[in-house]
């Protein structure tokens, strides 16, 4: 990067609300911020949960539809079918599963993802459309978010070197 | 090797994005000139940090490999 030129910048659609979806857009974001990058990303339909004061804390990951969660035991390699995954209670063994191998990598727990993000000035755009879909106040939202619809984020998208909707 | 080194990050155990962000949070500490100790047994550290550097602008001073470990010297140029 020369003194000179206009900085790099990533542009990312959030979409997802899960739990494994919502860590690729804050790593991407704050790996490119960390790198001097401008960073933004636009937090659309179940993405909003992710800068959603309450629900951030509650984020999941269900083993039904997902043939690539490994097996509940280590060295059983029986996975979850689908018909159990959907009985009461798997999402949660799921979840808890998959937060305890982010915890073994020492990965930072989502919130400490986001305050980095915060520290270093990753844009956090909420979809407008998306509160009035949702029935989402302004106010559930974590502080620092800005509200922006698709003609103001593309508009930023289109300046950016990557956009990538995840 | 260098002597001055104004402040150590040891990213040993951490997986990506962790000893970036780390370093990305360090340089910000140290003043314009200073230089910053990273070490990570991250396999892909040493890819990492040429990105790292060219994207940045700052200074890849030393990088020596021990072990595993990656251990990286960067200067803070702006």
């Amino acid at each position: 990067m020369s003194e000179t030129s206009k900085p790099r910048r990533i542009a990312l659609v959030a979409s997802k609300g899960s739990l494994d979806m919502a860590y690729p857009p804050l790593i991407l974001a704050t790996t490119a911020a960390s790198m001097g990058w401008e960073a933004g990303i636009f937090f659309t339909f179940y993405g909003l949960d992710i800068i959603h004061k309450e629900r951030q804390k509650t984020l999941a990951v269900s083993p039904v539809g997902n043939p690539a969660m490994p097996p509940p035991v280590p060295g059983v390699p029986l996975r979850v079918p689908n018909l159990l995954g959907m009985l009461p209670g798997m999402t949660a063994v799921a979840t808890v599963m998959m937060k305890g191998w982010m915890e073994r990598a020492n990965m930072a727990p989502l919130g400490e993802l986001l305050q980095i993000a915060r520290d270093l000035n990753v844009r956090l755009f909420a979809c407008n459309t998306t509160l009035a879909v949702m029935g989402v106040k302004p106010e559930d939202l974590m502080d620092g978010v800005e509200f922006a619809g698709s003609p103001a984020f593309l508009d930023y998208a289109a300046e950016a070197n990557v956009q990538l909707f995840i | 090797m260098i002597s001055e080194i104004q402040e150590r990050i040891d990213a040993r155990g951490l997986v990506c994005p962790m000893p970036t962000l780390r370093l990305g949070q360090a340089i910000r500490r140290v003043a314009v000139g200073e230089v910053v100790e990273l070490c990570s047994d991250d396999p892909g550290a040493e890819n990492n940090m040429a990105a790292w550097e060219r994207n940045t602008g700052h200074e890849l001073l030393w990088h020596g490999i021990e072990g595993g470990v990656h251990t990286f010297h960067f200067r803070r140029l702006h």
